[in-house]
């Protein structure tokens, strides 16, 4: 039984057959597809291809938009308002926040963070730095400072160098840092390891140790105070410093009038006497009566 | 022969296909309405139940995801006379059906009413070449059935075993694997006249379709009119069509016989014009409305108005009881469920276990049609309408679209037919390449 509905007059309800195959056309998947994701994709790849291809569209095309980076950099929300420095003692954080004032006030996103970490690492004080930021205007510089182990006396200047031989920070005077050793010439701040095992190893002088000097960027001279110059050999300086300190417990080696101890022989230490001890020396071997010398 | 058999695979393969991509359109060009519906298919869950044989499941599969019915036009009889003007409804229809699912479908199923179908019957028996039985084995058992007669005009629609044997056994419905030496099958096949079938095929193509199958009214309105129980004990479903009667008997799940009267329910639409010499349209509108097919005594007195031939004025419109239009209606219908009767005998339906009867089809939705059956065709009547399935829209579930529902119930879980087997002479010498790559494809 069909449709209570009188038959229809008028107009044909089929579609015609072109109006049809369009209309199935365009439910077709890939068709629609094509025109709606496909035909948009390549229309907008090729308009970015030609616009490549002319060197002034690109050049305009990058200008806009670095100004449309900058523009959004520039915004107040994204200033740096705040530099915590942490890890460093008050005076170097001083040092650190002068060296890193340039970015404060400036944008977060133009902000590099390798150029703000080696403004920090310039400042001799800091071994390592970390910088990172915390939103939304603080920047977090994470520094470790360097240890402060010898001084370096070098071309008139008094340093402060750590254990690696970096240079801390210049010295005015011998003494701001009284219970810091000393040492000198040039090549020293290199073997500053070096000369620290050696203060080790010479505890037993005390202070009667002045500093060691550098000699030839090769070898260590020990200056002790009112006492000889021991010259240390290139190799094994430090167990050569340790028989000159059992040698000194032993014998007092270095009370004695010597000028130099020569340690850079192993197993032949050789001393010089100093001339008056010299003197004294060869008047005490001269025989008792001139001309019955032997 | 083999042409044929190519079609029907090349069919087959198109439906396949359409089920891989979830998407199949089915159509039921019939003499008062063209209806088509776009449904979607869950292929994960239709292999699921596939493999596990279970119809529910693979019914469950389907969902309805758009629908489109038109006034037909063109058709008579059930059968495609102007090719011109059946392709404009079937456009319509797939338009609509389109558009309410939003999407394009390609591959259409269609159901073929009228076109005189008739069932054969084949019986045929081979020796198994190996001990287990194999696709090739049943394909040389059906094709040692004679397969369908194949005479001048005519075309095969349907050729399905419906009955395995093994060694004199009954098997059950599908022998592959089981142990034997002999295997005889009993081979169902359906043809129709080749001029509608022909005419079919083309308007479907005219509208830019492929067509993944045709399928007999009868059968497909079966599929959905009748329960699956009714199908295994035996029941016949009447599809009481506009142009046509169709006619199908089911036993053990399969359809056994197939047949179509050339009669329907644009008679009785004729013969309310005729007899009351009305026009055709309001003939058919009352009969709707008011028509049915006994007559009580409050019908006496019940007045409809029935205009004349050439009345137009509302005024003057002749008004008649609608016991005298139950008077017209009541011998069509008769006649039209005595030639059901006669047909179904002669087909030898009383010596079925189960003889149910479902009516189906725009007819059954005549008042009283159920008793008239009842009288005639016996006790075991009823109205059948078609199986739920997901997404069908409300105005397509009512009796008169059994056949359109059960196409797709067919598209979910189409039965083996002859050209499913493997066909016997796979390594013929002149294709022995395309054997080797069907090898690969099967084996790898």
């Amino acid at each position: 039984m069909r449709a209570l509905k009188r038959p229809f007059e008028g107009r044909d309800p089929a579609p015609s057959r072109l109006a049809f195959r369009l209309k199935r056309l365009w439910r077709s998947e890939g068709f629609r597809r094509t025109v709606a994701m496909r035909a948009p994709a390549a229309l907008a790849l090729g308009i970015c291809v030609w616009v490549g291809a002319q060197p002034e569209l690109r050049a305009q095309g990058a200008d806009l938009w670095r100004a449309a980076v900058a523009k959004i950099a520039e915004r107040p929300e994204f200033a740096i308002r705040r530099i915590e420095v942490r890890g460093a003692a008050p005076g170097v954080t001083r040092e650190i926040e002068a060296a890193l004032a340039p970015w404060r006030g400036a944008s977060s996103l133009a902000a590099d963070a390798g150029a703000i970490r080696d403004a920090t690492l310039a400042i001799g004080w800091v071994e390592r730095a970390t910088v990172r930021l915390s939103a939304p205007e603080t920047l977090i510089v994470q520094v470790r400072e360097r240890r402060p182990a010898l001084l370096w006396r070098h071309d008139g200047a008094l340093r402060l160098i750590d254990a690696g031989g970096a240079v801390l920070a210049e010295v005015a005077a011998r003494g701001e840092w009284p219970e810091m050793p000393l040492v000198a010439g040039a090549g020293a701040d290199a073997a500053a390891g070096e000369a620290l095992r050696i203060f080790a190893a010479a505890a037993g002088l005390g202070p009667r140790i002045r500093g060691l000097v550098r000699v030839g960027e090769r070898r260590w001279d020990v200056i002790l105070h009112q006492g000889p110059t021991v010259m240390l050999p290139a190799a094994g300086a430090v167990d050569a410093m340790g028989y000159l300190a059992a040698l000194d417990a032993g014998e007092a080696a270095t009370r004695r009038e010597v000028a130099t101890i020569d340690l850079r022989l192993a197993g032949r230490p050789t001393i010089r006497l100093t001339p008056e001890a010299a003197e004294a020396r060869a008047r005490a071997k001269a025989p008792k009566k001139p001309g019955t010398n032997a | 022969m083999s042409t044929y058999l190519a079609d029907m695979r090349a069919m087959r393969e198109r439906l396949r296909a359409a089920l891989r991509r979830g998407r199949i359109a089915v159509l039921d060009v019939g003499s008062s309405k063209t209806a088509c519906l776009v449904v979607e298919v869950d292929a994960e869950r239709l292999n699921q139940a596939a493999q596990r044989g279970l119809a529910h499941e693979a019914h469950a599969a389907l969902r309805v995801v758009g629908a489109g019915v038109t006034r037909s036009r063109g058709v008579r009889l059930g059968e495609i006379v102007e090719m011109e003007e059946a392709e404009r409804a079937i456009r319509t229809a797939l338009e609509r059906a389109e558009k309410s699912a939003g999407a394009r479908v390609d591959q259409v199923i269609a159901a073929v009413s009228g076109a005189r179908p008739r069932s054969t019957a084949g019986f045929g028996e081979v020796e198994l070449e190996a001990e287990e039985t194999t696709g090739r084995d049943i394909a040389r058992a059906l094709h040692a059935a004679g397969g369908p007669e194949r005479r001048e005009g005519r075309e095969i629609v349907h050729a399905m075993p419906v009955h395995f044997t093994l060694d004199g056994r009954t098997a059950t419905t599908d022998p592959r694997g089981m142990t034997a030496r002999t295997l005889s099958v009993d081979l169902h096949a359906v043809t129709a006249d080749r001029t509608p079938l022909r005419n079919l095929a083309a308007s479907v193509r005219r509208c830019d379709l492929e067509l993944a199958g045709v399928v007999i009214g009868a059968y497909a309105s079966g599929l959905s009119a009748l329960v699956e129980d009714e199908q295994k004990l035996g029941a016949a479903c009447i599809d009481l069509g506009a142009g046509s009667t169709d006619i199908g008997v089911f036993l053990r799940g399969h359809l056994v016989h197939a047949d179509s009267a050339r009669i329907g329910g644009d008679h009785v639409t004729q013969d309310i014009s005729v007899g009351l010499s009305m026009p055709e349209a309001e003939a058919e509108r009352i009969k709707t409305r008011h028509g049915g097919a006994v007559a009580t005594g409050l019908d006496e007195r019940e007045l409809i108005e029935a205009p004349h031939l050439g009345e137009s004025h509302p005024a003057e419109r002749r008004r008649i009881s609608r016991s005298a239009l139950i008077g017209v209606i009541r011998p069509r219908m008769e006649e039209i469920l005595e030639d059901a009767r006669a047909r179904l005998d002669k087909a030898g339906f009383r010596q079925l276990p189960g003889r149910r009867i479902v009516l189906t089809g725009g007819g059954a939705q005549l008042v009283g049609i159920e008793e008239v059956a009842q009288r005639i065709l016996g006790r075991q009547v009823r109205i059948g309408r078609p199986m739920r399935i997901a997404g069908l829209p409300q105005a397509t579930t009512g009796p008169d679209f059994s056949a359109l529902v059960g196409l797709a119930l067919h598209a979910a879980l189409p039965k083996d037919e002859l050209w499913d087997f493997e066909p016997v002479a796979a390594f013929a010498p002149r294709r022995r390449l395309a054997g080797a790559v069907r090898w690969f494809r099967d084996n790898w």
